[in-house]
């Protein structure tokens, strides 16, 4: 059998200050699947994040991409397996136009103008901005501006896909042109958020982390199967659904009047 | 949102759009250096850089009223200058380079103004015309292509993107300080406006860092790629030098 597209052993991180961010995590996600990681706010969704590019090196334990443990010699290599698509696209484009913001990551790769041209062409077709090429960023909608940070990460053809809150502050309907993205890669695909619709549509497996450690390591079925431990966890698609059952009861006893 | 800069006069489609952004840049140099170097006396010489700006305008279709408007935002500080200019020694050269061309020559107090207005005017409408013909992704390769340090460039670069962000979101934490009652008129809220800028500091500064880790995600090393030069087009290269052919032609003759 190969190699986990990623693996993480027993990894901790503790920030300066002293925050356990990520305390003995352990899990391991097979080429081509799509996993959700979710939690409240401040379980160490981000942290664990940016260790899967070595942005953040494990402080105990270990990580390894495709089977090459990251650090700091096998850092161009991890990067080039990881594409992250990060939370607020204008911290992701920081180029003038959009083709050169696509072009970045071809471009550090080395490899040669007319294959740069053509990933750019190709990465804007496939998220549907053909003749964006030459706008600059600030002059585009928040749904638009995603759809290129997407395209930057596209253009490099990274076998490894990171989303973090990849539903944060987009509307429905380029809520759904996320999720139809992501469920045509063939790529591995980890998606971190607190979004646990979002993650449920999009993923079959979700990985729960509170307070660092991770909790719940399963099939979504299997999730959604124990609601006492969505509510535990403040998962808060629980809250919404009961909100939902509520509304629709109340709504069939004022019709039967 | 509203911005100071939001309005937009780029356009390229006009005869001056559609030269090469590293001809207009040495362009627009060359005629602020010739312009700056004239003698403040040189009137003619004056006129005919004015009325070669004003062709440019024409020939780029721009609104004539725009651009002075743009321009005049330079008078505030050229008067600035021109206030000091009762100080100065009559055998001294008040306000202008000489550039040794012109030699020693004794100046009054009016034509030091006169100097300083002049002067400031017209390279700041070249200026304006530079940037109102030229999108900012062009000027910044046509800087690159001229051998620009890069730094400069690429703080010019991200200066141009960021710069409408981080002005909405001073707009947010100052419309935060308004719906709470904030009103900027007594001298004991102005510890509230330090509140804000350190505020702004420390969002600017994670954002910075935000941005740098979204590099060298996508593989960033510390060198920016470089973009193929644009072919070097002959055509532009003289309407470059002809007109400044023409400024030096007046500058040379009438001063």
């Amino acid at each position: 059998m190969s190699a986990p597209a990623i693996r993480f052993f027993d990894v901790s991180y503790q920030y300066p200050d002293g925050t356990l961010a990520l305390d003995r995590v352990s899990f391991a996600i097979q080429p081509g699947e799509k996993v959700g990681i979710v939690g409240p706010n401040g379980a160490g969704k981000s942290t664990l994040l940016l260790h899967l590019n070595g942005v953040l090196l494990a402080k105990t334990g270990a990580v390894s991409i495709n089977g090459i443990e990251v650090g700091k010699k096998t850092l161009r290599e991890v990067r080039r397996a990881v594409g992250v698509v990060f939370q607020n696209p204008d911290d992701q484009l920081f180029s003038t136009t959009v083709a050169e913001d696509v072009a970045f990551g071809p471009r550090n790769m080395g490899l040669p103008a007319a294959e740069v041209d053509r990933r750019v062409k190709d990465a804007l077709e496939l998220v549907g901005l053909t003749g964006f090429e030459r706008r600059s960023a600030h002059h585009l909608s928040y749904g638009q501006k995603k759809k290129v940070a997407i395209a930057t990460v596209l253009s490099m053809m990274p076998p490894i896909w990171a989303f973090d809150e990849p539903s944060a502050n987009l509307d429905s309907p380029s809520q759904a042109a996320v999720e139809q993205f992501i469920a045509s890669r063939p790529d591995t695909v980890l998606v971190v958020t607190q979004d646990l619709s979002f993650a449920a549509e999009t993923c079959s497996r979700l990985i729960v982390l509170v307070e660092g450690r991770l909790v719940f390591d399963g099939a979504v079925e299997e999730l959604f199967a124990r609601s006492e431990l969505m509510t535990q966890w403040h998962l808060d698609m629980e809250r919404r659904c009961r909100a939902c059952e509520r509304i629709r009861r109340g709504r069939s006893r004022t019709e039967a009047k | 949102m509203n911005h100071v800069l939001a309005a937009d006069l780029t356009s390229t489609v006009n005869p001056l759009g559609r030269l090469d952004a590293r001809v207009k840049i040495v362009g627009a140099v060359g005629a602020i250096v010739i312009c700056v170097s004239t003698p403040p006396a040189a009137f003619g010489a004056f006129a005919v850089y004015a009325l070669g700006i004003i062709a440019l305008i024409a020939l780029s279709r721009l609104p004539l009223r725009e651009v002075g408007r743009r321009a005049l935002v330079v008078v505030p500080f050229a008067l600035m200058v021109a206030a000091f200019a009762p100080f100065l020694r009559a055998d001294q050269t008040g306000g202008g380079i000489s550039l040794g061309l012109a030699g020693a020559h004794s100046v009054s107090a009016g034509l030091v103004v006169w100097n300083v207005l002049a002067k400031s005017l017209l390279s700041v409408t070249v200026i304006v015309v530079l940037t109102a013909t030229t999108p900012f992704p062009e000027l910044i390769n046509g800087l690159r292509g001229l051998w620009a340090p890069e730094i400069v460039v690429l703080l010019l670069s991200f200066t141009y993107r960021y710069l409408f962000v981080l002005a909405d979101e001073f707009q947010k934490l100052r419309r935060a300080h308004d719906v709470r009652g904030y009103r900027g008129r007594w001298l004991w809220q102005a510890s509230s406006i330090g509140n804000l800028i350190g505020a702004m500091f420390i969002r600017t500064y994670e954002r910075a860092e935000r941005i740098y880790v979204a590099m060298i995600s996508r593989g960033y090393e510390g060198r920016f790629p470089h973009l193929p030069r644009a072919a070097w087009r002959w055509r532009d290269g003289i309407a470059a030098a002809a007109f400044l052919a023409l400024l030096l032609t007046a500058r040379m003759a009438l001063a």
